[in-house]
């Protein structure tokens, strides 16, 4: 038997490290060799900073030619190990993992888009995505909601997004605090007001992605607008430790998140227990 | 398929010395009072025959409670191969058995987990009969007959062991043994058909399994949940003990020299805190009454959808081995069903 | 690796109130820690100490004394990272239970006369005056975990320290359940692992002395050993030996009582 692990990784090299705000940061990987040139937004991969450990990563851009690129903010062992590292350096990187974003479903449709704090970094993937293929979607609602508007991400990227006519794009935040690009494009409030005041009815398709306590309010308010459960797709966060299907630890109901996820039709997910309740968090 | 063969106890000897030929042979041996163990034994007056559950099942041998996968060294890393190394594991019985085959689906399924597998392949499992206890409740979830992990199954009927050929190794090492085994008589085969009969009636749960699939999810927020939670110490013993948990954790083990170090994969459980908890400090099942609902569920229905099987082979190991003696799958499936009067969980 | 500029990264080991059993563990393990640091202060090994600025300190004992709380202060300014070692340091062993039974002056007059001019304080953690970068239990600690633990943080990392209970590591060793099969009080099921269920694995039972696990059910354990016919006052005592901090009681359905001296 020749079978190869699953769990080793491709070596990769950082190619340039971006600081976005203080702690999160846009890292760039060599994928010279193309390993990773299949990514579909939604997706992960799981990196490992050797002697530290690994953690499962959102790829953050619409397609990889080449470089791959992962926003990561600075929250545990790894990404902090991660943040001192430099450009030259090496880590380990598995997947791409999981089912991402189901764009082909989403094609001829309208498609509104909501993320909340560091859940922008899959999202961008998918907005990216579909702009790169623009002619084949319908309307665009890009939602963006973070606790304080100095911690925007992406900010040049959403300069260029507020431009746009073919895309609404709608960012709130709790509070505003520092230098507001361009002006007045920050409103006062969270994702749920943002999706109230948008214009996404019953014939969008809606992507999530944000806290996990996010999903519930989010989900109440697309309910007041009638878009049914089918309609609407979650991107879950859970632990997924081995980026498999074998560890556990992100197992929910009958499904593994890091396989038949991360992303679920919020009808898929309506059959499983324990999955948008949780305790906890900053909130 | 090959026919069975029937072998003398009084030359189980040299049936042993024929395993020891293979390599390294594991069996049941009495370790307490009431525990027994799979460890390796040198001759057959070391094996506990009458042992019915070991403390852990024999996964042991194929999914080790802690193995290196990779090791890196230099600013290079290798993944780390399992030791090439022939084990047989003798008294294998067919709740555990069917635990395998569960595992064996598991595992192969993709990407498939090499290192489980080749611990498979350099293995030959011989299966025992087992009479059920108090606990036993095998024949109820489909687990009570060899099932198709072993190479060899015995069954125990009185002067002799009736023996079922499954594998190409199976067949190797009864070849071997031509002079001392004989084909299976008419006889024979009743006694095999008698013993089987005879254990079946030994069953004592009373459980009945039609409608475990939609049950948990019905009874999601019966009260008996909370009321096992109190008690439960989550201390995850129910996890290791049973023959189908396999969650892990996988750690790095950093050298003092900064260069050098490995990454390691150990059994985890579900019953702890830090299983289900995410960044942000967010968990998903925060409570004990979370985790061991959440336990049960997936033991007796979570693999329904994903692999078409459930993870409990009824051995019993969780019941016996709960310090809370709230893992009586039993008592609590009969409650949830309202066949029992009292609609509390009793320890 | 930690400090800058190629320079060996320095170290102390320094003890509050304690037995000196990690610094017995460390003392044990310093040969394979040398070829990697420079041991700057440990008074308990070596005569000539240095008080400067140190990368890593690695800090037992409680705080019982205002001599020690000073030392803690000094400590916690001239490190980079503080690691509190052992129980006495992480949660205030058996000198704070002692506190919690009774007030700490009562105990010195019983103990050094009415007049005794000694200072104490009532036994605490380290986490209780100055913030604590590790937290790496024991009684005494675990060479190897000691060893990986410093491996992390030489590389500037922190260590993934899970605190998963003592049963894990009697399980995995596959060892006869004494709290089941004995009727011991094992306190396995509540207390923090790392020490490879030594007690268990010889047939006793566990006594606690690494601290409570993550999430250790006090009340579900004291339910269980009252079933097994332990007093709760001895239940209590035995949970409460190793410095298990109150607020993990508040859910138990009885009366804590505390006026027992």
């Amino acid at each position: 038997m020749n079978l190869k692990s699953p769990f080793l990784p491709q070596k990769s090299v950082i190619r340039s490290v971006v600081p976005m705000t203080h702690d999160n940061y846009l890292f760039e990987f060599r994928d010279s060799v193309g390993h990773f040139a299949s990514c579909k937004p939604g997706q992960f991969v799981e990196l490992w900073v050797p002697g530290v450990g690994e953690a499962p990563i959102s790829v953050c851009s619409g397609s990889i030619d080449g470089n791959l690129q992962l926003l990561i903010r600075k929250v545990g062992r790894v990404t902090s190990a991660l943040f001192d590292m430099q450009e030259g350096d090496w880590v380990g990187l598995r997947g791409p993992y999981g089912q991402g974003f189901p764009v082909e479903k989403y094609k001829g449709k309208d498609v509104c888009m909501v993320a909340g704090g560091l859940g922008v970094a899959p999202m961008r993937s998918l907005w990216q995505y579909i702009l790169d293929h623009r002619e084949d979607y319908g309307n665009l609602i890009l939602i963006y909601g973070m606790r304080h508007s100095i911690d925007l991400l992406f900010r040049a990227e959403f300069k260029q997004l507020l431009r746009r006519h073919d895309i609404d794009v709608f960012i709130a935040a709790e509070e505003i605090v520092g230098p507001d690009l361009p002006p007045m494009s920050v409103q006062l409030g969270r994702v749920t007001d943002m999706v109230r005041l948008s214009a996404v009815d019953a014939g969008y398709e809606v992507a999530i992605c944000g806290p996990p306590v996010m999903y519930k309010y989010v989900v109440q308010e697309l309910e007041k607008k009638s878009v049914p459960d089918s309609r609407i797709w979650l991107s879950l966060e859970r632990h997924m430790k081995c980026g498999i299907g074998k560890c556990g630890h992100c197992f929910i109901g009958g499904e593994f998140t890091c396989k038949e996820g991360p992303v679920f039709q919020l009808s898929e997910l309506r059959m499983l227990p324990e999955v948008i309740e949780c305790e906890g968090g900053a909130h | 398929m090959l026919k069975p063969v029937v072998l003398p106890k009084n030359a189980f000897k040299l049936f042993f010395q024929s395993l020891k030929g293979l390599g390294t042979v594991y069996a049941p041996v009495k370790v307490s009072e009431k525990s027994y163990s799979f460890k390796e034994v040198h001759s057959p007056e070391e094996i506990a025959f009458e042992a019915l559950r070991t403390i852990l099942p024999p996964k042991k041998f194929f999914y080790p409670q802690e193995e290196t996968l990779i090791r890196y060294k230099n600013g290079d890393f290798e993944e780390v191969q399992p030791e090439k190394k022939f084990q047989v594991i003798f008294g294998v019985h067919p709740c555990d058995l069917a635990s395998l085959g569960i595992l064996d689906t598991i595992f192969s399924s993709e990407p498939a987990d090499s290192h489980y597998l080749k611990r498979r392949e350099q293995s030959l499992l011989v299966g025992l009969s087992c009479m059920p206890d108090k606990h036993c409740f095998c024949n109820a979830m489909n687990a009570d007959t060899a099932g198709s992990a072993y190479d060899l199954f015995l069954t125990d009927t009185g002067e002799e062991y009736f023996i079922e050929i499954r594998s190409a190794k199976g067949v190797e090492l009864i070849k071997s043994l031509a002079e001392k085994v004989s084909d299976a008589n008419p006889e024979n085969h009743e006694a095999y058909k008698e013993f089987w009969k005879k254990r079946e009636a030994a069953f004592s749960h009373g459980l009945e399994t039609e409608n475990l699939r939609s049950l948990l999810d019905l009874e999601w927020e019966n009260q008996i949940w909370d009321e096992m939670g109190k008690r439960c110490l989550s201390c995850g013993n129910c996890t290791p003990v049973c023959p189908t948990c396999y969650c892990f954790d996988l750690v790095d083990i950093a050298g003092l020299n900064a260069k050098e170090g490995e990454r390691v994969r150990q059994w985890d459980s579900c019953q702890f805190v830090g299983f289900a908890q995410v960044n942000g400090d967010f968990n998903f099942r925060a409570t004990p009454a979370d985790r061991l609902k959440f336990w049960y569920r997936h033991k007796l229905h979570g693999f329904d959808d994903a692999y078409g099987f459930k993870t409990c082979v009824g051995c019993g190991r969780c019941t016996e081995s709960c310090p809370a003696g709230i893992d009586d799958i039993v008592q609590v499936v009969k409650i949830l069903q309202g066949k029992k009067e009292n609609k509390h969980y009793e320890p | 690796m930690l400090s800058s500029q190629g320079t060996v990264p320095r170290i102390a080991v320094e003890s509050l109130t304690g037995c000196a059993g990690e610094l017995l563990v460390i003392l044990e393990n310093l040969d394979k820690l040398l070829p990697y640091v420079r041991v700057v202060s440990f008074p308990f090994a070596q005569s000539q100490n240095d008080s400067g600025a140190v990368d890593i300190t690695f800090l037992e004992g409680s705080v019982s004394n205002p001599h020690d709380l000073e030392k803690l202060k000094r400590i916690r300014a001239k490190s980079r990272w503080l690691v509190a070692v052992g129980n006495c340091a992480v949660w205030g062993c058996v000198q704070k239970s002692a506190c919690s039974h009774c007030k700490v002056e009562d105990m010195l007059k019983a103990v050094y006369g009415q007049d005794s001019k000694i200072e104490v304080l009532p036994s605490t953690s380290l986490d209780e005056h100055v913030k604590v970068d590790v937290k790496l239990s024991g009684c005494p600690i675990n060479a190897t975990q000691f060893l990986s633990v410093t491996a992390n943080l030489l590389q500037d990392h922190l260590p993934y320290i899970t605190h998963k209970p003592v049963c894990l590591e009697c399980k995995l060793k596959e060892n006869p359940c004494v709290l089941i099969e004995d009727n011991l009080p094992c306190l396995g099921p509540v207390t923090a692992a790392g020490c490879g269920a030594l007690c268990p694995s010889v047939g006793a039972a566990c006594y606690g002395c690494w601290g409570p696990s993550q999430d250790a059910q006090m009340d579900a354990m004291a339910v269980i050993l009252q079933e097994k016919g332990y007093a709760i006052d001895e239940v209590l005592n035995r949970l409460q030996s190793f410095g298990a901090p109150a607020k993990l009681f508040e859910r138990m359905k009885f009366e804590v009582k505390n006026e027992r001296v």
